[in-house]
């Protein structure tokens, strides 16, 4: 599917209050991109069938990759049978009757908005030829207990299951390349700690750096065998990467200031992190083996980077960030090719913590008002958001969101 | 006991504890002793510039610093921090003099130092900001010839705030670096 209809506009009033030192072109994006209009037909089968269809009629639209019409209107319709807990799903185009794609997707029955999902995924890779993202996960922090927690849910707010008991501050949760590894920073021990678990099925925290000082800011390099960190063992905070087989650390930066959140590009090769060490918090990226910090960002207040595991388009940013716009706090888009920086969220709050998808489209962030705080997702190709989900209010402020590879 | 003579003592002592850390110091995460790819001297290239090396390597973690013993915190001593700074300023310099004359008459205790910062800035950075603030402390005290030894360092960020306010009165006292008594 063509989408060519991104458009851009500078922002010119707005921009200068914050980034009058920047050179980058600050733009907002307003454009849309073309979407299939797709309807999803009854289900036949047992008792779960049309909760089954319902679900996936909320992935399609949540993907942004179709509209959701009447069937009279549809391009494309989507037929299926439910049974013991399978879903036998057909897709077919306006007036067809050979399916252009046929899927069975098979679950135990204890979750059926499970086989919902992967006929989503099918749907958005072989319709629409993009990847899916129904079929992840969502990590947060969430404060409700009285501590700052971990949950994790479904990409879209179901199924949500607190991963922490700590009773303190757990923070910073990021999932390493499979949907399975989270890696997280905890105070349980009295200390700021850096744990993994290898699987959020199963949780069983390992603590993986303890260092005297700070641990914190883990991220799992998309090979699955390093740990960029930061840590204040050496008298400062400074970025590292530790090989998860041997412990053994290669120190990446050498400062007397701050530095904060590393990420990784998609090929592993090179780290995005914050470093305040020419005067406030801005954007570097250096290569993961060492070398050179090479400055990103000029102007402002920037941090928080998440590199896209995926790119979408040339046109959307593949780096999204928050930084200081104003009295509040904004998520931005940096294409790490040409330096160019967007301004991705506009509205009376502060917008912090963005995380990509592996869709490389729409990123969750934690938007605070008065001082309350919730989860909502953004496309990054429209600039429309949308809470994730109303009901996870019950779970207290939710912030730092991460979202599955 | 003379100053020149107590800095020549923590020269020592951190000489001992880097000594101690490259055969298996215990709060290690793994069990890999000596000098090697994972230890302080492989470092593989690193440039960065500005290039100013850090100072003092941190001493190995000791007490809990949730569980504070009496009196629980030296109130008087808290260090306060211009907004997204963590240098010292002259006006808070004269409190970290009490501070270190404390500890010369208190030499075994253990003193760990809590960093913190306002609500405005990010989590993360502010995690490592508020390392920077009590980073700072414990430079300036082992500047006067305190033992580093027996001061640890511990960042809240902006998730421990002072007073809950949200203007820049709150913010004020919630830019600051507080000392606890973690141990003898």
């Amino acid at each position: 599917m063509k989408h060519r209809m991104w458009s851009a506009l500078v922002l010119c009033g707005m921009a200068g209050v914050v980034l009058a030192a920047t050179p980058a072109r600050i733009v907002i994006s307003k454009g849309a991109a073309p979407k299939i209009n797709i309807a999803v037909e009854s289900f036949g089968g047992d008792a779960n069938a049309q909760q089954v269809a319902a679900v996936l009629a909320s992935d399609l639209v949540r993907s942004d990759w179709f509209n959701y019409v009447a069937a009279a209107n549809a391009e494309v319709i989507v037929r299926g049978t439910v049974s013991g807990g399978t879903l036998n799903g057909a897709v077919f185009s306006r007036g067809g009757s050979t399916p252009v794609l046929q899927k069975v997707c098979t679950g135990d029955g204890s979750n059926p908005r499970g086989v919902a999902h992967q006929m989503a995924d099918e749907i958005v890779r072989n319709i629409a030829g993009k990847p899916g993202i129904a079929q992840t996960k969502i990590a947060c922090v969430a404060n409700g207990t009285g501590s700052k927690e971990i949950y994790v849910m479904d990409y879209d707010g179901a199924n949500v299951k607190r991963l922490s008991n700590d009773h303190t501050l757990t923070v910073r949760p990021r999932f390493g390349p499979n949907r399975r590894t989270l890696v997280y920073t905890s105070y349980r021990s009295g200390w700021p700690d850096v744990y993994i678990m290898a699987d959020i099925a199963a949780p069983a925290p390992r603590r993986v750096a303890y260092y005297p000082g700070l641990n914190t800011g883990g991220a799992i390099s998309p090979d699955g065998r390093r740990l960029a960190v930061i840590l204040s063992k050496d008298g400062n905070p400074e970025l590292y990467v530790m090989d998860l087989a041997s412990s053994g650390l290669t120190r990446l930066s050498r400062t007397r200031q701050a530095e904060a959140s590393p990420c990784w590009s998609p090929d592993g090769s090179q780290i995005c992190f914050v470093s305040d060490r020419a005067g406030q918090p801005q954007l570097y990226m250096v290569p993961a083996s060492g070398g050179e910090a090479r400055r990103v960002t000029f102007g402002g207040y920037k941090t928080e980077p998440d590199w896209a595991s995926w790119s979408v388009s040339a046109e959307v940013p593949d780096i999204c960030f928050s930084a200081r716009a104003g009295r509040q706090f904004q998520v931005f888009g940096l294409k790490s090719r040409t330096g160019e920086e967007m301004l991705l969220t506009q509205d009376a709050a502060d917008n912090e913590d963005p995380c990509w998808a592996p869709d490389g489209r729409h990123i969750v962030y934690a938007r605070t008002v008065n001082h309350r705080s919730s989860l909502y997702i953004l496309d990054a190709f429209t600039g429309r958001t949308i809470e994730l989900n109303p009901n996870l209010r019950v779970l207290g402020d939710c912030t730092a969101p991460a979202w599955s590879r | 006991m003379n100053t020149r003579l107590l800095t020549r003592i923590s020269v020592l002592s951190l000489a001992v504890v880097l000594s101690a850390g490259m055969v298996g110091c215990k709060k290690k995460p793994h069990a890999t002793p000596g000098p090697g790819p994972g230890g302080l001297e492989g470092i593989g290239p690193v440039s960065v510039a500005p290039s100013i090396d850090t100072t003092g390597i941190m001493p190995p973690r000791s007490g809990d610093p949730t569980q504070r013993n009496q009196p629980p915190r030296l109130a008087t001593d808290t260090v306060y921090f211009a907004f997204d700074s963590s240098s010292i300023n002259p006006s808070e310099r004269p409190k970290l003099d009490d501070m270190a004359a404390y500890m010369r008459e208190n030499p075994n205790q253990i003193i760990t130092i809590e960093g913190h910062c306002d609500e405005r800035g990010t989590a993360e950075y502010n995690r490592s900001l508020g390392e920077r603030r009590a980073q700072a402390c414990r430079e300036y005290l082992a500047s006067t010839g305190v033992d580093g030894n027996k001061l640890q360092t511990i960042s809240y960020g902006k998730e421990k705030p002072a007073d809950f306010g949200h203007g820049e009165e709150a913010w004020a006292k919630n830019r600051r670096a507080e000392f606890i008594i973690t141990g003898q």
